[in-house]
């Protein structure tokens, strides 16, 4: 009885909400359809091109640009050789590796310094970008035939240790990884090739990151692919498939490309300097870093194209414990309300072509409003059901409806894979990521969801508290 | 309880609602189903297929292997039982010894390109460049660059104007494994606005013949487009062309495209001289773009010419942090106390 | 009565066949190794008179195992051919600063490899 009000409460909130709850959900899954669609497209036209790539060729050739891998290191004493030497053994005619040491406390440095016979170079190191942390040295191998950089500084964090790298770096493009990424032998090619492509145009590139979890790693190289141990791990691995291979393929095909994961994306090094390099403060580094390039552009009329390459170069440990991808999950987010926030003069504008007329307003609705939505559905349904507000089957096959959606488009994903790359060798493996897609509609979305939507709230509690310390200096000051 | 329908809901939307969310529900489910179906029967079909490719490549590769590894006279007979296969296992030996040739280069290459065009490999190639499909075109054109035989240049030379992007670009490369010097205008032509083919594929090609046309370099370093002045001035530099080196510091340095004045920076580093300085010095103003004033001076850096080090003097206390560090680095001699910043 | 004891180490298993073959052919006693990791344990316990190394190769890179070949004193000076796709001057700088000695770029000469090979040996052997 006195439940009345609030089975009322839900009543009126169904009947409001129902039919836009409908039309959202309906709109959302026909846009990753559409993606797919999109996706298919440019895989198959990368396939077909892949076979003519000519990869040798410019392999060997000294017309190929030149690219600097920035390596920004902390307290990475345990893989960085491994790292340094993998990448310095890419297959590619000019490329150097510059490692920034961000003020590691342990061994990452002299390491670096003993394997590879390290002097001081007293070089400068002014660079067109300002950056915040101190430079110790910078050091060079006495072999000048080691197309090595090593710039030792004092500890202040990843964005602004990449900025110090973009300074140094020597040659005309630029790609940021991490210590314990695990690249292909071919990455730097199958990545710098829109660059040589289409020289003039090509301001930024992206490649597929896949999961190294349970692959076999063998001196900085996957030498044998397959599904990682841990359930959670095993879900992201088809996350990652779905997000990279259909996320960043469609948009790229509807030239609307606005993320590319820092792990592995490459940028001409001059759009670099003029951007002015990574936001030190931002969250979301990379992702503002792009959309601060995609501004730049649209801002002074300049014919540009930012291109996703369908093809994995990179590997990465994701997270295998629900409180590490927590944490992930919850700073992604921050990340992605602070730049959408951040470039909300954008959406919708025409000015900035498709970019702020689709991919913008995308993000907003269906990235960064998904969650509350999904938490609310949770939260609401159940309790609908409890009250006798819902009608239960309305409410099951509702449920079933979004989530075997879900798994259609991750069917989807994975049959492109499969006609791809096919990389998961094994039928086990096969089998493994089935369940995995099916597990993941069983209280992993659920959760990522809420780190979601607590990964924004955090956001937004941090801007009024900003505010706040900023109001009392301004009245305390006059 | 009463309540639950009480609201105006009508019973044909109810129904209807319903209706929709399970046909999606039964289309969605079978859909999945035939994706999944599908994913496995790519999967048994690759299985098969690779399967069988290695059985019959199993048969194939120790013949090739024979000739490959053959001393003179053991040659011939090795070919001969090569050309001898039979007609089922021919398309393997064809694909294992093209991707040989990858790797192999000698007279044992040779004997087995002739062994090739007498199974009509070459003769298959040139046919199959009037193919509907533009992957087998594209396919036949990788084929006669590999078998690199000049009969071939007239079909690549024509596919160069290919409707399809792809063999455009795979026509330009094979005409770079043909290696005549011949062809550079043909090449460079082939950068015309809308073809589209890469410039670094058009150039890695002219580079293949070793040698080059001077004069159709000098043409394209004056071409109305700049990919073309672009490509030549790259080319020029790598075959060390140094009759056109002083167009480049002349005309490339003072090209209205940022790109082209780079990279005739970059050329000079090779082509340039002492002669070559003034232009050097004029391109590091401070009104011109930053990467051509950093081209600039990374050039003039490697020059050991006395009017080279004055310039870099002077640029040692430039606004442009990489101009210093460059003018710098190449500058040592002076005094360092206070000198680095 | 074999030439020698050589090892190829190469990842792609055609060259790989075809290099031990022209070998075997020409007198050699030849162990084979299609990865950087195999190659280098057979190479550390083998006592081999000579390697052929294929640069690029997934896993543990040629240059890589030439180093680590360098560092044992079993292998300190064993004679090593080297195997490279480039044709840029600093790759092959780098496997000499590694204590190459020699290297071929491919494509090779079957025939030109077999040369160079008996020709090391005999330099290492006087």
């Amino acid at each position: 009885m006195t439940l009345d009000p609030v089975r009322d409460a839900l009543l009126t909130f169904f009947d409001v909400s129902g039919p836009w709850l409908l039309l959202y959900f309906f709109l959302i899954n026909t846009s990753y359809l559409v993606l797919i669609i999109l996706a298919s497209v440019n895989f198959g036209r990368h396939l077909r091109r892949t076979q003519f790539s000519g990869t040798t060729s410019a392999a060997r050739s000294p017309l190929t640009p030149g690219v600097s891998v920035l390596l920004p290191a902390y307290n990475e004493a345990n893989v960085i050789l491994d790292s340094v030497r993998s990448v310095l053994d890419l297959r590619y005619p000019d490329h150097e590796v510059v490692v920034i040491n961000d003020g590691s406390t342990d061994a990452t440095l002299e390491r670096l310094v003993e394997t590879f016979g390290l002097v001081r170079s007293g070089r400068d190191v002014a660079g067109r970008i300002e950056v915040r942390g101190a430079v110790r040295d910078v050091w060079v191998p006495a072999d000048e035939s080691i197309p090595l950089v090593v710039v030792d500084k004092e500890n202040s964090g990843r964005s602004d240790s990449l900025n110090m790298g973009i300074n140094v770096a020597s040659r005309d493009l630029v790609v940021m990884v991490d210590a314990d990424s695990v690249l292909d032998p071919d990455a730097l090619l199958v990545v710098s090739k829109p660059f040589a492509d289409d020289p003039q145009n090509v301001v930024a590139t992206g490649g597929v990151i896949r999961a190294a979890n349970g692959c076999r790693v063998v001196g900085g190289r996957v030498v044998d692919v397959r599904m990682p141990r841990s359930v959670v791990a095993r879900i992201q691995v088809v996350e990652y498939l779905r997000s990279f291979l259909l996320g960043r393929a469609g948009w790229s095909q509807a030239d609307a490309l606005i993320l590319i994961s820092g792990a592995f994306g490459m940028f001409r090094r001059d759009i670099l300097l003029e951007a002015g390099g990574l936001d030190a403060d931002s969250i979301g580094e990379d992702f503002e870093l792009v959309m601060r390039i995609h501004k730049m552009m649209k801002d002074s009329k300049r014919d540009y194209r930012v291109v996703f390459v369908a093809e994995p170069v990179s590997w990465t440990e994701v997270p295998d414990t629900l409180a590490v991808l927590g944490r992930q999950r919850r700073r992604w987010h921050r990340g992605l309300w602070e730049v959408l926030w951040g470039y909300r003069r954008m959406t919708f504008n025409p000015r900035y072509g498709r970019i702020g007329m689709v991919a913008l307003p995308y993000y907003w609705f269906f990235e960064l409003f998904a969650p509350l939505l999904e938490v609310v559905g949770v939260i609401v349904v159940p309790l609908g059901l409890l009250l006798g507000v819902v009608n239960v089957p309305f409410a099951v096959a509702f449920l079933l409806v979004a989530y075997v959606y879900a798994f259609f488009v991750t069917c989807a994903a994975l049959l492109v894979e499969e006609i791809s790359f096919h990389r998961y060798a094994r039928w086990r493996d096969l089998g493994a990521i089935v369940l995995a897609s099916v597990a993941e509609n069983i209280g992993y979305r659920q959760l990522t969801a809420l780190w979601r939507l607590q990964g924004w709230w955090a956001s937004l509690r941090k801007k009024k508290a900003v505010w706040g310390t900023m109001t009392r200096a301004g009245f305390g000051s006059s | 309880m009463s309540r639950r329908c009480s609201h105006a809901v009508s019973p044909d939307v109810l129904t209807l609602s319903w209706s929709v969310l399970i046909g999606t529900l039964v289309v969605l489910a079978v859909c999945c189903t035939a994706l999944l179906v599908a994913t496995v029967a790519v999967r048994l079909s690759r299985a098969r297929r690779a399967r069988r490719h290695d059985e019959r490549t199993a048969q194939v590769k120790p013949l090739v292997l024979e000739v490959l590894t053959a001393e003179d006279e053991e040659v011939a007979p090795a070919c001969e039982a090569v050309a001898a296969l039979p007609d089922a296992l021919w398309p393997a030996a064809e694909t294992f010894v093209l991707a040989a040739f990858d790797s192999v280069r000698g007279e044992v290459r040779d004997a087995l390109v002739q062994v090739l065009i007498a199974r009509g490999t070459l003769d298959r190639a040139l046919a199959a460049t009037q193919s509907r499909s533009a992957v087998r075109r594209a396919r036949a054109a990788e084929v006669i660059g590999i078998v690199g035989h000049v009969s071939g240049r007239r079909a690549l030379v024509r596919l160069l104007s290919d409707p399809n992007i792809e063999v455009r670009t795979v026509a330009a490369r094979a005409l770079g494994q043909i290696g005549d010097p011949h062809l550079t205008s043909i090449l460079l032509d082939s950068l015309r606005p809308g073809s589209d083919v890469p410039p670094s594929v058009v150039g890695t090609a002219l580079l293949g013949s070793g040698e080059t046309d001077t004069a159709a370099l000098e043409a394209g370093l004056a071409a109305d487009d700049e990919v073309v002045r672009l490509t030549a001035i790259a080319v020029s530099a790598e075959l060390l062309v140094l009759a056109t080196a002083r167009a480049v510091a002349d005309r490339g340095l003072t090209d209205p495209s940022v790109t082209v004045r780079v990279q005739a920076a970059r050329a000079l580093a090779r082509l340039g001289g002492a002669w070559a300085v003034p232009a050097l010095a004029a391109a590091t103003v401070p009104t011109e773009a930053s990467v051509v004033r950093v081209a600039a001076t990374r050039t003039l850096g490697e020059m050991p010419f006395p009017p080279a080090r004055a310039h870099l003097a002077l640029l040692r206390d430039d606004d442009d942090p990489d101009v210093r560090r460059l003018a710098t680095a190449a500058t040592p001699s002076r005094e360092t106390a206070g000198g680095d910043r | 009565m074999t030439l020698g004891k050589v090892l190829v180490v190469d990842d792609n298993h055609d060259i790989c066949d075809l290099l031990a073959l022209k070998l075997t052919n020409a007198g050699f006693d030849v162990t084979q190794a299609n990865d950087g990791i195999t190659g280098l344990e057979l190479g550390l316990n083998g006592s081999f008179d000579l390697v052929v190394l294929d640069v690029m190769m997934p896993g543990m890179s040629g240059i890589d195992v030439l180093r680590r070949l360098r560092d044992a004193e079993q292998t300190a000076t064993t004679p090593v051919l080297l195997l490279t796709a480039k044709t840029q001057e600093r790759d092959v700088e780098s496997g000499f600063g590694a204590g190459a000695g020699e290297y071929m770029t491919k494509p090779f000469s079957p025939r030109e490899l077999l040369v160079r090979v008996k020709a090391m040996l005999a330099r290492s052997q006087s």
